[in-house]
């Protein structure tokens, strides 16, 4: 037996598992039987293992370069380092599949594992849930996209090799640190499903999913930053968001996480927002199943994308709609139960302002969604007005067109403004109502700051109005999180005198949810912060020849001269850039092209940075003529752009501290 | 049957450190050959037993003979009480720390926080059983007015509350509730406690009453 065949039968074993799983999970709870549902769980934790060996056969296969199976032959070849020849196993449409099965598998397994003995009316509803999901996956993998699907004849004995392009350290992480976001959700909408048809729609599941839908959150961020930098690094056109479709697709369930997250809140304190809050798990599901759908199916013109797959996109479309039927469906039959214990009492209130940052958020959810999809909907319009005529005959759909990222800075840098508001008024505002006198003590500091940002850059040349409002922004946001801290301090030492120290990591320990979701909300600071800078960034394009000098802002670029170099995978040309400041060199650029031997026609732009708290000076090759020394250049003052990476790691931190461990909620005395 | 993870666990442990033993002896000292393919295919095979392992668990739950083992369906454990218990805790302290903050009107504090300590109450009444109830808890179950310990307003507003609900457990929700801002102060840390509590809230130390 081949490595592809056993892989093959693996797969299905794997989706013949899985509707047994279903099966018995559904007959234990309609029949309460103790032992089908026991079944079930061990089917779940079976399914696991076998996604794991199929997994690690196609690393086996990948690590033996067993080329007579198509996708090892496709994504690698003998010569690549072995890191990347384990990373390959999800380089490709077949194997990213796979790699899903196996997480989707393993998260499902874990969050039975840690709460089978919490909710145990759940418990069924939920592995029949996941397993159903499993179902469509394998299903993909056995009819449409086996990975191990060998050559019959002609069996190459060389393989093509990944792309140089995905060869990069941010590569490695950047694709399944996304595939965590998005395959975790799938968690807790499977707990949502399950409190629906059961009926214990109280908070109690919420607080179980709280921590999965964060630990999603988290892996988003990360692959959507790690995305940026990758984009920054290889790429070499001076930025990190280009709004393409597939980032795009792990933003839109960035988005309702973040909203969930704080409506969940509501939710817990005054009991209302039931329906939304499920909803919003829904939303945030079929997200991250759309997101696939975009990526995978090709519907979409994208650089990442894998290309078009009708059989694909009809299997894809007919899963969403499926989702859609069976949660909707659920959350209408189960509407009496959800009904909202309180109300709306004031728009000077925290809910209030929960509600508004949650409009918010699920604006730009479909906005962005909706910009995407825009360009592939009047390309399906002008399919089914061309084969029915007669019907449709009267609608223009018109051409189908590019929409590029000044249309989505256009309405994302306002709502993103607004969101940055909220963030800094939402904390200050209490529960319910906030009185007049108390709105005065908690609103003055952070607006005289807000306000002294704003002006302050004045004086420093900078008059775009996006900037000048960002930075105001940042300053009041700043501030509400400096004196949430500052007071919180205050109250801790005036009811047992401690040191400054003991009561800010009592504050973060203690108060974790609170606090560490401040510390969230100062790397978002810090990274609109970061964003401000694109306001005055500056762009050129140039010509120099070695010796010749180019003016950038406040800097000298000066051409040193061309190198020409070559390793065992491919060839370079390095330009030595020297980067003067007041006449003194501060720092040597080496951006580069290279050849892969084996894409010889797709060189790489490699590009170099000159990095400072204010500001980046970028440069990347584009041309370059070895006989005359011609070297066309792209160069760029990014300012404050760090701060965002700063932000990044800042806004983790909180997250981290929001997770928390366990343990420590216990030992919250 | 009570934790069956923990000795699954070790097991695992147990065969993954051995596997690893023996790969370090072969390769140290039987100067094996070991490239990436073969521990790749090593790998593969561990996967294989593990679900060949998992399969056979299916079966062998399938295969209990009766529905003997009792999961407790429609019943509420032990576990879900501590939990809730230890989320009203906390939630009852986020909630002081909120007032404090200024993010709550004191009506909003004291209906909320009533509540959640309510509910508090209930649940390490079930936790517990009777046996352990605070004294003065006991006390207005059995109908009594509280002895001692509390003070005459305190005491009087929980012996009403008691009288007109027949609810008594909301007793012990005044006294703490107002301990927001009055209370015994402790001699070794100076954190402030209820006015019949006998031991530091904080670091435990006695507390003297007058």
């Amino acid at each position: 037996m081949t490595i592809a065949s056993l892989g093959s039968l693996t797969i299905l074993l794997i989706f013949l598992m899985s509707i047994v799983t279903v099966g018995l999970s559904v007959a234990g709870a309609y029949r309460r039987s103790p032992r089908l549902i026991e079944g079930g769980v061990q089917g779940l934790y079976a399914t696991f293992g076998l996604a794991a060996f199929a997994s690690s056969l196609i690393i086996y296969a990948f690590l033996s370069g067993d080329f007579s199976i198509q996708y090892v032959q496709h994504t690698s070849d003998s010569a690549m380092p072995l890191f990347y020849k384990i990373t390959a196993f999800w380089g490709g449409l077949d194997g990213s599949l796979l790699f899903w099965v196996l997480l989707h598998t393993l998260f499902g397994a874990l969050a039975v594992r840690a709460n089978r003995k919490r909710h145990r009316e759940l418990i069924p509803h939920v592995v029949a849930v996941l397993s159903a999901i499993t179902i469509f996956f394998a299903g993909l993998l056995l009819f449409l996209k086996d990975p191990f699907a060998p050559y019959l004849i002609d069996i190459p004995t060389t393989g093509k090799g990944l792309n140089p392009l995905l060869q990069n350290f941010y590569m490695i992480f950047h694709p399944p640190s996304l595939y965590l976001g998005y395959v975790s959700l799938a968690v807790p909408y499977a707990f949502g499903m399950a409190a629906l048809i059961s009926g214990q729609v109280d908070a109690n599941w919420q607080r179980s999913v709280r921590r999965w839908v964060l630990f999603s959150w988290i892996f988003l961020s990360i692959g959507l930053i790690l995305g940026g930098l990758w984009a920054y690094e290889e790429l070499g056109w001076g930025g990190y968001w280009a709004w393409d479709p597939v980032e795009n697709a792990g933003l839109l369930p960035w988005f309702t996480t973040v909203a969930f997250l704080h409506s969940v809140m509501i939710q817990e304190r005054r009991g209302m927002m039931k329906v939304w809050n499920v909803s919003l798990i829904i939303i945030s599901f079929l997200l991250t199943i759309i997101g696939t759908f975009m990526t995978r199916s090709g519907v979409v013109q994208s650089v990442h994308a894998f290309g078009e797959d009708s059989d694909l996109a009809w299997t894809f479309g007919a899963f969403m709609l499926v989702i859609v039927v069976f949660s909707f469906g659920l959350v209408i039959w189960r509407r009496p139960l959800l009904r909202a214990r309180g109300e709306l009492e004031s728009a000077l209130s925290r809910e209030f302002a929960f509600l508004v940052n949650n409009w918010l958020f699920l604006t730009c959810a479909v906005f962005v969604l909706g910009a995407t999809m825009w360009p592939t909907f009047i390309e399906w319009m002008q399919i089914l007005v061309e084969r029915y005529p007669n019907a449709l005959g009267w609608i223009d759909p018109g051409e189908r067109m590019v929409i590029g990222p000044p249309f989505f800075n256009r309405y994302m840098r306002p709502l993103g403004l607004a969101l940055l508001l909220l963030t800094g008024v939402g904390p200050l505002l209490a529960w319910r109502k906030t009185t007049g006198a108390n709105l005065i003590k908690q609103f003055t500091g952070p607006l005289v700051f807000g306000v002294a940002c704003t002006i302050a850059p004045v004086f420093l040349e900078i008059d775009s109005p996006w900037g000048l409002a960002c930075f105001g922004l940042c300053g009041f946001t700043f501030w509400t999180i400096v004196q949430e801290f500052y007071r919180g301090i205050i109250l801790r030492r005036s009811r047992r005198p401690q040191g400054f120290i003991e009561a800010m990591s009592g504050l973060l320990l203690k108060a974790r949810r609170r606090y560490g979701g401040y510390v969230v909300h100062l790397g978002i600071v810090l990274m609109f912060f970061g964003w401000a800078g694109n306001a005055y960034k500056i762009e050129r394009k140039t010509q120099l020849q070695p010796g010749q000098t180019y003016e950038l802002g406040a800097y000298t670029i000066r051409h040193d001269g061309l190198r020409v170099t070559e390793d065992w995978q491919k060839e370079m040309i390095t330009a030595d850039l020297a980067v003067l400041k007041d006449g003194e060199v501060v720092d040597v650029l080496t951006p580069a092209r290279w050849w892969y031997y084996q894409l010889p026609d797709q060189p790489t732009t490699e590009v170099s940075r000159y990095m400072t708290a204010g500001e980046d000076v970028y440069a990347s090759m584009q041309e370059v003529d070895l006989s005359t020394g011609w070297t066309q250049l792209s160069l760029f003052i990014n300012p404050l752009i760090n701060w965002i990476w700063i932000g990044m790691m800042v806004m983790l931190g909180g997250a981290l501290v929001c997770v928390g461990t366990r343990k420590s909620e216990g030992d919250d005395d | 049957m009570t934790r069956p993870g923990r000795p699954a666990l070790l097991r695992a442990g147990l065969i993954i450190v051995g596997g690893v033993l023996l790969f370090v002896v072969l390769v140290g000292f039987g100067g094996a050959q070991v490239e990436a393919p073969t521990v790749g295919l090593a790998f593969a095979g561990t996967m294989l037993l593990y679900a060949l392992r998992r399969l056979f668990s299916v079966a062998a739950a399938l295969g209990r003979s009766g529905d003997v083992t009792d999961l407790g369906l429609g019943r509420v454990s032990k576990r879900e009480l501590r939990d809730e218990k230890r989320r009203l805790l906390r939630a009852i302290k986020e909630l002081e720390f909120d007032y404090g903050m200024g993010k709550l009107s004191k009506t909003d504090y004291e209906s909320v926080s009533s509540a959640y300590k309510m509910r508090a109450i209930e649940v390490m009444r079930a936790l517990e059983g009777n046996a352990d109830l605070h004294p003065e808890v006991a006390a207005l179950l059995r109908g009594e007015s509280p002895v001692g310990g509390g003070s005459e307003s305190v005491s009087g507003a929980a012996s009403d509350r008691g009288a007109e609900r027949g609810a008594p457990s909301a007793g012990t929700d005044e006294p703490s509730a107002a301990s927001a801002d009055a209370g015994t102060a402790c001699p070794s840390c100076e954190v402030k406690n209820d006015d019949d509590a006998r031991f530091c809230k904080h670091c435990g130390t006695a507390l003297e009453h007058a």
